[in-house]
């Protein structure tokens, strides 16, 4: 093949990224010129249309190029990939929707919210491709950046700005661990692509004390991402602070973008070195523990479910575990496709219980009042029973109950766990989800038995884009609950 | 559609047999209160009343489609797995270790036969509710629920794994506990649910013990796969994981299941659910507690008669305790004076019938009877319930009497009804329980005892039946008119009890011994052994004799002696005879489990719950909890909000992870 048309063949692959660039180009272009005709519902449409075209374009993309390396061997396309696009772009299709009411309700609604949540997406999908360290950095900060601003969108609110502040310090200093352990691992094999790492991996190079080093630095790099203990202590802070349709956006896509960029470093790293997996292990238990362990005092809802994010983390860092395992014998094999499968179904069941749950503060959610504390949940069956039964659906979602798909993730991480043979982290799992349900079960105490007190809070009426993304998170949370049989077979990862 | 299976030409419609009810409920459960607020009470009620019947009869008419495909086919292709989804080749639904189970219907002869029934029988009890039910304050959540069971009764009989199955029978059951204490304001009601719910749990043990059981032999929860893997494939060839299957297991797992069926069919001891479910609504009663679910058992004998014909012991202790169960509630059916708690027993010993018929290894005449008697059995709570609702609520058939004036429709059917269960020849009920009888009378051995305790039962059916209508129908009015103005029911009600009545003359027609098409229809379905221990004791002309004149003798007898008895009303003396006294207190079986499990369970439980429990172990519990509660506000505090902290935690953390790294050896 001729380079030109290799290059026309390879950039099939980024086109949803570009529909989404294109879309928030439009955006930026044209919106503010139409602002004066009219509100800002133009924007939510252009980022609701662009991200459907990207997920068109995604189920388009060819099956045949499966595993194949592009654009000189710096992306891939794969069964991960896809099938974590595919709920990357499903979450930012929730995003949009649940921003289209919240920021009207704020008084925040400004086109650069869309523009910038679409470029941020397009780094998370940047990160799903990514076969290369630097493709991996370059989509992370693209991703990144765009959560540092949402979180400091509602400028009139002061907390807002500290959680936007402490973001961006926080996950600077992240960054350049992340950078630092590149160069490191550029070091012993001489190269940023996965290929090249792993087979300087295999000749020993995570054996140096440079090796070494660098791989623990990645590792925390995108551990910061994904608020694993002890990278995590921003996450309360901005989840609290950032306006509730940024929290719920980066909650979901930062989980996604930085565990399939961990799975993907695991794969090339696997093996390597003696102390990887009891490292991770290290970090799975602790982030389960702590998480866990500290949502239990929390009374704003916000701020629980920052360190709920944390706990979440923990689980999918012990499915991670399992990924490090491959090079041991067929069981490992099956192992790590079961851990990765099982990542990715968790990362969608998440991303619906969390859309939903903050879809429901977002839709309680007025001009003067932003719904955030477990006062302002009391009795929220008797106020409105649609949106109390469905935010108790995605807490006892959250806690892993079944009949929701939070169980059916749980499960798969907890069987691939399992048949790895890693009793210490099945246990774990399992005592920190009883402690989980504590603090899920409180929430739903709060909307379902305790009596309404003071005047009703004035809240939207009619169908608006929060009370939509409560209703579909809802419904797919509890169809998948079922029947998971819709998706596992689309979100299985194959090697 | 798999391969190596039948081709449905109908089958790409399988997956709205249960789908359609599922939306009717999902819309009624969700919407009904605001379907009822914006178009008005009276047409709301008719809203919500024709989607639920509409959303049960186009099952009805796919079935009736299938039933069609499935004839057209030869026998031994009458077998297909259909994803429950439109245009899906499969649809995984658990994928667990060696568990496979697809979310499919397995359509074949006895699935489609029950389908059938389920939705035709259900259809016309929905259209029947409609009218009966129309002035209920709660007419929505009636029709939500009554949906619902028909869902879940679908899965149970459309399910391509036992899982499927189970997962029917929890439906089912929780349906049965919804309706009956529908009216939840009564006290009574909501303890008749739970009597219902926590006896149908123990049988439930058993059913799911009898699932691991499955599961752990056969590693696998399908019945049938298209590669032959099913553990009804495995069990037909004698077959396990480990070997060969030999008698012993195959007992484990039949008797197992057999105490799932016993619960669910209410055989003795676990029948006392079934009269105390009778506080539902009288709709309920018919479609649940007579017609469909209570058969569940009966189904899924026969679903897994591989397994049973493989245990001759279990299959003996299937025909003696469903020999007892019909003697025992045919006694008891006699001397009751509520006329739902009369048909309740009549339906226990029904029951008991069936698991006879299967017991003898005859699961086509135990399915047969199953079919007949949904016809008449619904037919005759649908009367009752006519009957209850032209006097304005009353059941003591002691203030009844003369309604054949007042109520000539619902009496003609009921004739029909009556006549059909004596088992009056030429009648549904006369075809199936003579055949159930003849091969009754086959169990080695033993037939001819059996032979002549059914036969027994077979006449009591008639007195307690013909003594039922004699007090409803027959004699005078023993109420007073001027109070009591009975009256006919509407259309909604008495079409449904015609078309009921003609099935109950002629639907024994598709099993006579010339014919037996429902038979040769089943036959796919059954082990081929069956086909051989299953042998008729008595020819078929001399039973088929002895059937009527029993009949027409009990039918005689009870019209000479009962009107005598009936004209007495409240005023007849307590029965001395010590069987009828027996008899009429239940035989003491409820009393003997109030006294343990209520009473006896009852003491033992408080001594757990306050000692136990209350004393011990939640003041550890509470210990556990103080102190992670008092660890969360402690690690709380690391969170001091300062970045400069954040970033030294981060910092720390790879310092301590990279001299653990070096310390542990990862350098070499």
């Amino acid at each position: 093949m001729s380079g030109s048309s290799r290059f026309i063949a390879d950039l099939s692959a980024l086109y949803p990224a570009l529909a989404l660039i294109g879309a928030s180009g439009l955006i930026l272009l044209v919106m503010p010129f139409l602002r004066r005709c009219g509100g800002n519902s133009g924007s939510a449409t252009i980022s609701g249309l662009g991200v459907l075209a990207a997920l068109a374009l995604l189920i388009r993309l060819p099956g045949e190029g499966f595993g194949a390396t592009l654009f000189a061997e710096t992306l891939v396309t794969d069964s991960l990939s896809t099938a974590s696009a595919f709920v990357l772009l499903l979450s930012g299709l929730l995003a949009v929707l649940i921003a289209q009411s919240y920021l009207k309700v704020r008084e925040i609604d400004e086109p650069e919210y869309y523009a910038i949540l679409l470029l941020s997406m397009a780094g998370a999908y940047l990160m799903l491709l990514a076969n290369d360290l630097l493709i991996l950095f370059l989509g992370l900060e693209l991703m990144s950046f765009g959560f540092y601003a949402m979180a400091g969108f509602a400028r009139r609110d002061g907390r807002s700005g500290e959680a936007a502040l402490k973001y961006f310090l926080t996950g600077a200093f992240a960054s350049a661990l992340f950078l630092y352990g590149i160069m490191l691992i550029y070091g012993v094999s001489a190269s940023t692509e996965f290929a090249k790492i792993q087979s300087a991996v295999a000749h020993g190079a995570l054996h140096t004390p440079m090796g070494l080093a660098g791989m623990i630095l990645i590792i925390a790099g995108l551990g910061f991402k994904v608020a694993a203990v002890p990278f995590h202590q921003w996450a309360p802070d901005v989840y609290e602070g950032a306006p509730t349709s940024a929290t719920a956006f980066l909650a979901a896509t930062a989980k996604i973008g930085a565990f399939v960029g961990l799975i993907r470093v695991l794969d090339v790293f696997a093996g390597g070195s003696q102390t990887l997996i009891p490292m991770l292990r290290v970090l799975a238990i602790a982030t389960m523990i702590y998480g866990n362990l500290v949502a239990i005092a929390q009374t704003n809802v916000k701020r629980m479910l920052g360190y709920s994010a944390v706990a979440h983390a923990g689980y999918l860092l012990a499915a991670m575990v399992c990924v490090a395992m491959h090079y041991e014998g067929t069981a490992g094999a099956r192992t790590n496709t079961a851990a990765m499968s099982a990542s990715v179904f968790y990362l969608l069941a998440y991303a619906l219980a969390g859309f939903g749950a903050f879809g429901v503060l977002a839709y309680l959610s007025s001009r003067d009042k932003d719904v955030q504390t477990l006062d302002d949940l009391r009795g929220l069956v008797q106020r409105d029973a649609p949106s109390g039964y469905a935010l108790i659906l995605f807490m006892l979602s959250l806690a892993g109950i079944p009949a929701t798909v939070g169980f059916i993730g749980k499960w798969q991480i907890f069987y691939a766990v399992l048949i790895g043979g890693d009793m210490t982290l099945a246990v774990t799992i399992a005592l920190t989800s009883a402690m989980g349900a504590y603090y899920y079960l409180r929430v739903v105490w709060y909307a379902a038995f305790e009596s309404a007190s003071g005047p009703d809070a004035p809240r939207q009426v009619g169908l608006t884009g929060a009370g939509l993304t409560v209703f579909v998170s809802a419904f797919a949370t509890l169809l998948l609950g079922i029947v998971p049989g819709l998706l596992t077979g689309f979100l299985q990862v194959v090697k | 559609m798999m391969d190596g299976m039948g081709h449905l030409s109908s089958g790409g419609l399988v997956w709205a047999i249960p789908c359609v009810p599922l939306i009717s409920f999902v819309v009624i459960m969700l919407f009904g209160g605001r379907i009822l607020q914006v178009l008005g009470d009276a047409a709301g009620r008719r809203v919500i009343g024709a989607l639920a019947t509409l959303a049960v009869l186009v099952p009805f008419a796919l079935s009736a489609a299938l039933v069609r495909d499935l004839l057209a086919l030869p026998a031994e292709a009458r077998r297909a797995i259909v994803p429950l989804l439109p245009f899906a080749k499969t649809l995984p639904w658990i994928d667990a270790g060696p568990i496979h189970a697809q979310f499919a219907a397995l359509i074949d002869p006895l699935s489609a036969l029950m389908c059938l029934i389920v939705t035709g029988v259900g259809g016309l009890i929905h259209l029947y509710a409609t009218g009966y039910m129309a002035h209920d304050r709660d007419y929505a959540r009636f029709f939500a629920y009554f949906n619902l069971f028909i869902v879940a009764m679908l899965f149970l009989v459309l399910g391509e794994s036992i899982l499927m199955m189970f997962v029917g029978w929890e439906g089912v059951g929780l349906c049965s506990y919804l309706l009956i204490s529908f009216w939840y304001d009564d006290t009574d009601n909501a303890k008749a649910g739970n009597k219902a719910f926590i006896v149908n749990r123990i049988g439930d043990v058993g059913f799911v013990l009898g699932i691991l059981t499955i599961v752990s032999l056969f590693g696998t929860v399908s019945f049938h796969t298209a590669d032959g893997r099913g553990f009804l494939d495995l069990a037909a060839r004698k077959e396990t994981l480990h070997g060969a299957l030999g008698i012993g297991s195959a007992a484990l797992i039949a008797g197992l299941l057999f105490i799932g069926a016993c619960g669910k069919s209410a055989q003795f001891p676990l029948h006392i659910w079934l009269p105390d479910a009778m506080a539902g609504p009288t709709p309920v009663s018919a479609l649940i507690h007579a017609a469909t679910m209570v058969t569940a058992g009966v189904v899924m004998l026969t679903r897994m008669s591989v397994i049973f014909v493989q245990a001759p012991a279990v299959l003996l202790i299937v025909a003696l305790v469903g020999l007892f169960t019909a003697i025992f509630a045919a006694t008891i059916a006699l001397t009751q004076t509520d006329i739902k708690k009369v048909l309740a027993y009549s339906t226990v010993s029904q029951l008991g019938f069936m698991f006879l018929g299967c017991g003898a290894g005859a699961f086509a005449a135990g399915m047969f009877h199953v079919m007949t008697h949904a016809f008449f059995k619904a037919l005759l709570f649908l009367g009752a319930g006519s009957v209850i609702h032209g006097m304005a609520g009353q059941q003591n058939m002691r203030l009844m009497g003369g309604l054949r004036k007042h109520m000539p429709i619902t009496f003609a059917t009921m004739v029909a009804a009556w006549a059909a269960i004596c088992g009056f020849p030429g009648l549904s009920g006369y075809w199936s329980k003579d055949l159930i009888l003849g091969y009754g009378a086959g169990i080695h051995s033993y037939g001819m005892v059996i032979y002549a305790v059914g036969t027994f039962t077979a006449f009591l059916t008639g007195l307690y039946m013909t003594r039922l209508m004699v007090m409803t129908f027959g004699a005078k009015e023993r109420f007073n008119t001027h109070e009591v103005h009975v009256h006919e029911s509407p259309p909604s009600m008495w079409i449904p009890l015609a078309l009921l009545a003609v099935l109950s003359i002629i639907g024994g027609l598709i099993g006579t011994p010339w014919g037996h098409q429902l038979q040769h229809f089943l036959e796919p379905v059954l082990p081929t052994a069956a086909l051989h221990v299953a042998h008729e004791g008595v020819p078929v002309g001399v039973g088929l004799g002895i059937g009527a004149i029993v009949a027409i003798a009990a039918m005689a007898a009870g019209l000479v002696f009962y009107p005598a008895e009936a004209a007495k009303g409240e005023a007849i003396e307590p029965a001395r005879n010590p069987i009828l006294v027996g008899a009429e207190r239940l035989w003491y079986v409820d009393s003997a489990a109030n006294a343990i499990g209520i009473r006896f369970g009852g003491k033992v439980a408080t001594v757990l719950w306050q000692w136990v429990d209350q004393g011990n172990i939640d003041r550890l519990v509470n210990i556990v909890a103080f102190v992670v509660g008092l660890l969360s506000e402690i690690v709380r505090g690391l969170q001091t909000g300062y970045v400069r902290i954040y970033v030294t935690t981060m910092l720390a953390g790879v310092a301590v992870l990279a001299v653990w790294a070096l310390i542990g050896g990862g350098v070499r």
